[in-house]
């Protein structure tokens, strides 16, 4: 019997997954993406190493299923009344503002962190092309020519590839993006080819995809992998990540490092897995499909990302280079490992970063669905006028992104906030689920049409555990993370503590002057390069040769002097420092403290009253600066420090501008779900409803 | 070969080598994921050639319309 004939009202056409293993790929290509491949290896070996895992392991039993479990329940859920989207799944389930308020928020995540994962997607493809042209090699070669001994050559390959990531990043000066390079048209292509793949639909688009994404993502690593197993000595690498140090798990930073990363690279909770379960038909089964993406995700996780980056970034370059923080260890490290990598290094190099564009792709399609499902189903909109709509949207953000791309500012705030409202939107989902759905109802839901039920003692883990778990990582992550934020955000704050750092940077200028001085290895002319380098911040940078005849000059004095004791020879350079380039006399911590608040603060004193008066304070110091060197040393510190300051004042705006930013999105994303699911969603599930469809709202 | 890592690798102070608590967290860690990946994937794969077997499509439900 037709809908038409049965008097009962259309739904509107519902599209599903074509089959299980498509929806098991698209959802595991959804977790699988840098945070895998980069941010678990340095998570790991930062707390404990192998140690790590108990407690990740943990995490993932009472964290990460469980709250998979319940988005992919709620999501299928929510595809029986006709929604795909977070905001009508949410309604469906419970007509209160609560309920809208949480589906704007798991709209606006996955929308908010696209406008800077598409920057990273492009970056990824780009280091791949670059590697595939021998950019590297090149770069590398370049850089390498001039080095001598093993130790230099890994330092000139990372510094290069730092440079090289400075440039790609546009994180030199706000804007730099687009006054050159390729990362702006690469940007395009990548938009072009989300688009063009969200646009075909899930059946046509997605899965289609991902189905032979994911299978080749993974064939890449693997090859990777078996290239780096058989590596000579890889088994001092697979230590230095692996070997336990069991006395981290005391520690509860550790734990909350491994529920977070959990958290944050199964990408629960926040409206992806809802979105994407909701195109299950209404018996298809989510306990084994939902486990099925979760293992996969860990899988890469685990056993790619764990047996390859850390191992190889230890083996080649040392321990340093294998703890760096999650863009460091991607795009500085592994451009390095890879040319250091034994035959055909640049064929293993494309081939990561390959992987990791795809790995991106397939994460980014996942961030565009929800918020075109959410147009389609709130407002009846097309698919073609849908993808326009969302097109501009992160169009424009992304160019924000890449308009304040100083140190990656514009992304690390946007960062910071999304995943602060990751876990807000998790907990929200979990307790809505845990006291609202009410747990032992929402795991009968969960075991419908399922392969294998799962035991009620979730009903329990669900309510108590996971919820508790959220809160407390919650609260750890303000407690450690929003004073810092809220302080980037004040222009004054900023504009002190920047002034502050380039003063305190300037007061050891001596003893880095001293360090290179009194270093025997390098030579006079080296030391002499060396010192020319950081010298201008003195103010009256000399020529070379009159610096590299001073050097020499004071070496061989020192040496006269025959000042074998260490104390008394670093006494011997300080002091001829001071005579040298006027630069103030060690203090004590007081005193110096007292003198950088001074030539902050005492902006009335002339640099020659300034310089007077840090020389009474250096009343013991056998030698004395002159006055006229002291006083254009501190001209010249304290123009350093307003330019710094001007430039932080700047950065605090920005970061101010991406929370107001984000705010009202989300505010606007609010009101049209409250017009949505007023409107069109309420019509639907009421039709839904009227159909038979039911889920009794516990009041 | 590149005459680098194995030198850098030695003049790396921190210990050099897979220790057993090592070995025996790694073999256990990629044993657990490795087997729970294999698992439901089979399990995805046997349940696939059931369906296809009883004549099972991809098309769409309408008893979820």
């Amino acid at each position: 019997m037709s809908n038409a004939s049965s008097g009962l009202p259309q739904l509107p056409e519902k599209e599903n997954w074509g089959s299980r293993l498509g929806v098991v790929l698209a959802v595991a290509g959804s977790a699988v993406g840098l945070g895998n491949f980069l941010r678990f290896p340095g998570q790991a070996v930062n707390n404990g190493g192998g140690a790590f895992m108990i407690p990740y392991i943990i995490s993932f039993l009472l964290l990460g299923i469980p709250i998979a479990w319940c988005e992919w329940t709620m999501g299928r859920l929510g595809g029986r009344f006709g929604q795909n989207s977070a905001p009508g799944i949410f309604y469906a389930i419970w007509r209160r503002t609560p309920a809208k308020a949480l589906g704007a928020f798991s709209l606006l995540i996955p929308i908010a962190i696209y406008m800077y994962y598409i920057l990273l997607e492009a970056w990824c493809l780009d280091y791949c092309l670059f590697f595939i042209q021998g950019g590297f090699a090149d770069l590398f070669n370049t850089a390498t020519q001039s080095a001598t001994g093993q130790a230099a050559e890994a330092g000139a390959v990372v510094d290069a590839a730092s440079d090289h990531r400075m440039a790609v990043f546009g994180s030199h000066e706000h804007g730099s993006l687009f006054t050159g390079g390729r990362t702006i048209w690469l940007v395009l292509i990548c938009f072009l080819v989300n688009f063009v793949i969200i646009y075909q639909g899930i059946l046509r688009g997605i899965e289609k995809f991902c189905k032979w994404a994911m299978p080749l993502l993974v064939m890449c690593a693997v090859i990777i992998l078996v290239r780096v197993l058989t590596l000579p000595h890889i088994t001092i690498g697979l230590g230095f990540m692996w070997n336990p140090q069991w006395h981290t798990l005391k520690d509860p930073q550790v734990w909350l490092a491994a529920a977070g990363q959990i958290f944050f690279s199964l990408s629960v909770g926040f409206g992806l897995i809802l979105c994407y379960s909701s195109y299950l038909r209404k018996d298809d089964d989510v306990v084994l499909t939902s486990l099925s993406a979760s293992s996969t995700n860990e899988f890469c996780e685990v056993i790619l990302a764990g047996l390859i980056v850390v191992p190889t970034a230890f083996l080649f370059l040392g321990a340093e280079n294998a703890k760096g923080e999650t863009f460091a260890l991607g795009f500085v490290t592994i451009p390095a490992i890879m040319h250091f990598m034994p035959h055909i290094g640049s064929f293993f190099g494309a081939l990561w970063f390959g992987l990791l564009f795809l790995a991106a792709v397939t994460s980014s399609l996942s961030m565009l669905q929800p918020a075109i499902a959410f147009l389609e189903d709130g407002f009846g909109l097309g698919r073609r006028a849908s993808v326009a709509i969302l097109g501009v949207i992160t169009a424009m953000g992304a160019t924000l992104t890449m308009v304040f791309s100083k140190g990656s500012l514009a992304m690390d705030y946007t960062d910071f906030w999304c995943n602060l409202f990751m876990i807000v939107a998790a907990t929200g989902l979990v307790i809505m689920f845990g006291w609202i759905v009410g747990a032992e109802r929402g795991v009968k839901e969960l075991n419908r049409g399922a392969d294998f039920r799962v035991p009620r003692v979730l009903a329990i883990v669900i309510r108590y555990v996971t919820p508790t778990f959220l809160i407390v990582i919650l609260a750890a992550w303000c407690y450690d993370k929003l004073p810092d934020r809220l302080e980037g955000m004040s222009p004054e704050k900023q504009a002190r503590k920047t002034m502050d750092a380039t003063v305190t940077a300037a007061m050891g200028l001596r003893e880095q002057l001293a360090e290179i001085l009194d270093t025997t290895t390098i030579s006079d002319d080296d030391a002499a390069v060396e010192m020319a380098e950081i010298l201008p911040a003195v103010g009256d940078s000399p020529q070379s040769d009159d610096l590299l005849a001073w050097v020499h000059q004071t070496r061989a004095d020192a040496a006269a002097e025959a000042l074998g004791d260490d104390q008394k020879r670093q006494e011997f350079f300080r002091c001829a420092l001071i005579r040298r380039f006027g630069l103030p006399p060690k203090l004590s911590d007081e005193d110096n403290a007292a003198v950088i608040a001074g030539i902050l603060a005492e902006a009335a004193l002339t640099p020659r009253e300034l310089a007077g008066k840090i020389l009474r304070h250096a009343a013991d110091c056998p030698e004395k600066p002159e006055p006229d060197r002291l006083a254009a040393f501190i001209t010249a510190v304290r123009a350093e420090a307003a330019d710094a300051g001007e430039a932080a004042i700047v950065d605090a705006n920005v970061a101010r501008f991406v929370f107001l930013g984000i705010i009202l999105f989300l505010l606007l994303l609010y009101v049209t779900s409250d017009v949505a699911c007023r409107n069109r969603i309420g019509r639907v599930i009421a039709q839904a409803e009227q159909r038979g469809v039911d889920w009794e709202v516990k009041s | 070969m590149s005459p680098l890592y194995g030198l850098l690798a030695q003049a790396a102070t921190d210990p050099a080598g897979l220790n057993v608590g090592g070995l025996i967290i790694m073999i256990v860690s990629v044993g657990l994921v490795l087997g729970l990946n294999v698992f439901c994937m089979l399990r995805i794969l046997v349940e696939r050639n059931r369906d296809e077997t009883a004549g099972r499509t991809g098309a769409v439900d309408e008893q979820t319309r």
